[in-house]
């Protein structure tokens, strides 16, 4: 009986990938976040509004994957920007790979900053590096304010969350403040915002914030 | 379910590190998992023994070993065992803690009958 010690990262392979798009994305100046949240949140809302508030200022890309269906990239296109959606056929997360394959697809080398939505899943995208300059977490307060509690490890590793739906507060049992003391306890450098894409209500300071972050 | 890309990237590896003839000679793999890495240990175990059925890592047994979180207080410098969800030093009751272990994800070794 012989042991072979190994001490190999599981994911190495795709870790390289991810330093290699960092790489890409450095060598032409593109800032990029990757943004995880549960399904329906309103990731794609955001990235829209997000893209008629900066339009002018910045140019935009997106990277968008879903398990089926090209319906959020469709919606993308109307707005006159690069995307290219990455289908994973079922796939919970997306890999370094699949973003790198993407960004070749795209006509993405004039672009200031480059946004990756991912699958909606808290779990699984959260341990994958793409390559993002940050990790941006979106929660909309129809989940209910103790996800954080839930999914731990998310928001540890994201920079920023976004509180989306707040329009919503009425009608659920749900608040920003407690909602954000539970993200706090998991990550006490987490950057809030609090937004609705229905009302516009808090979009200017979250798009102001991210154009800021590219001048840095 | 990212258990099963997990599975895979073990058995990759494995394939890549040890001669095709000597597959079968392999009794363990030992790998380790932390506890804020998000996976779920049983998943990767189904996963794992479901891709190995009829190849020449049929008989392999994947063991995991679970490491703790732990963080480490920038304020106290103290390394503590702390909840999953809330990070705060039990020592010191400072929030800035930076992860000690807990995230680990890898094949510490492989266990090869030599006969």
């Amino acid at each position: 009986m012989s042991v072979l010690k190994i001490e190999k990262k599981i994911l190495e392979k795709n870790d390289q990938i991810a330093e290699r798009n960092r790489g890409i994305f450095l060598s032409h100046n593109i800032f990029t976040m990757n943004m995880l949240s549960s399904p329906g949140s309103g990731k794609t809302s955001l990235i829209e509004k997000t893209i008629l508030k900066l339009d002018e200022q910045i140019k935009i890309g997106v990277i968008e994957g879903d398990p089926q269906t090209d319906l959020d990239a469709q919606r993308l296109n109307s707005l006159a920007i690069p995307v290219v959606q990455i289908i994973t056929n079922g796939g919970c997360h997306l890999e370094a790979n699949l973003v790198n394959d993407a960004f070749s697809k795209g006509n993405f080398t004039n672009v200031d900053l480059l946004i990756i939505e991912n699958v909606g899943n808290l779990v699984c995208p959260a341990g994958f590096d793409l390559g993002e300059n940050f990790k941006i977490v979106v929660v909309s307060v129809t989940e209910g304010d103790d996800k954080p509690l839930k999914y731990p490890v998310v928001f540890r590793n994201s920079s920023v969350m976004i509180i989306n739906k707040i329009d919503l507060l009425p009608f659920v049992n749900s608040s920003i403040d407690q909602l954000s003391k539970n993200a706090l306890k998991i990550n006490p450098s987490l950057k809030i915002f609090a937004t609705s894409c229905y009302t516009g209500e808090g979009l200017d300071l979250w798009c102001e914030w991210l154009k800021n972050q590219l001048n840095r | 379910m990212h258990e099963l890309s997990l599975a895979k990237e073990i058995i990759s590896h494995v394939e890549r590190i040890i001669p095709v003839d000597d597959l079968p000679k392999i009794q363990t793999i030992k790998i380790h998992v932390g506890e804020f890495s998000n996976i779920m240990p049983d998943s990767l175990l189904f996963a794992f023994n479901s891709l190995i059925e009829g190849t020449k890592l049929n008989n392999v047994r994947l063991e995991l070993e679970i490491v703790a979180l732990k963080v480490k207080c920038n304020t106290c410098q103290e390394v503590h065992s702390i909840k999953m969800n809330n990070f705060v030093c039990p020592n010191c009751n400072s929030n800035n803690l930076q992860l000690f272990s807990g995230s680990e994800l890898f094949i510490e070794s492989i266990q090869m009958n030599d006969d």
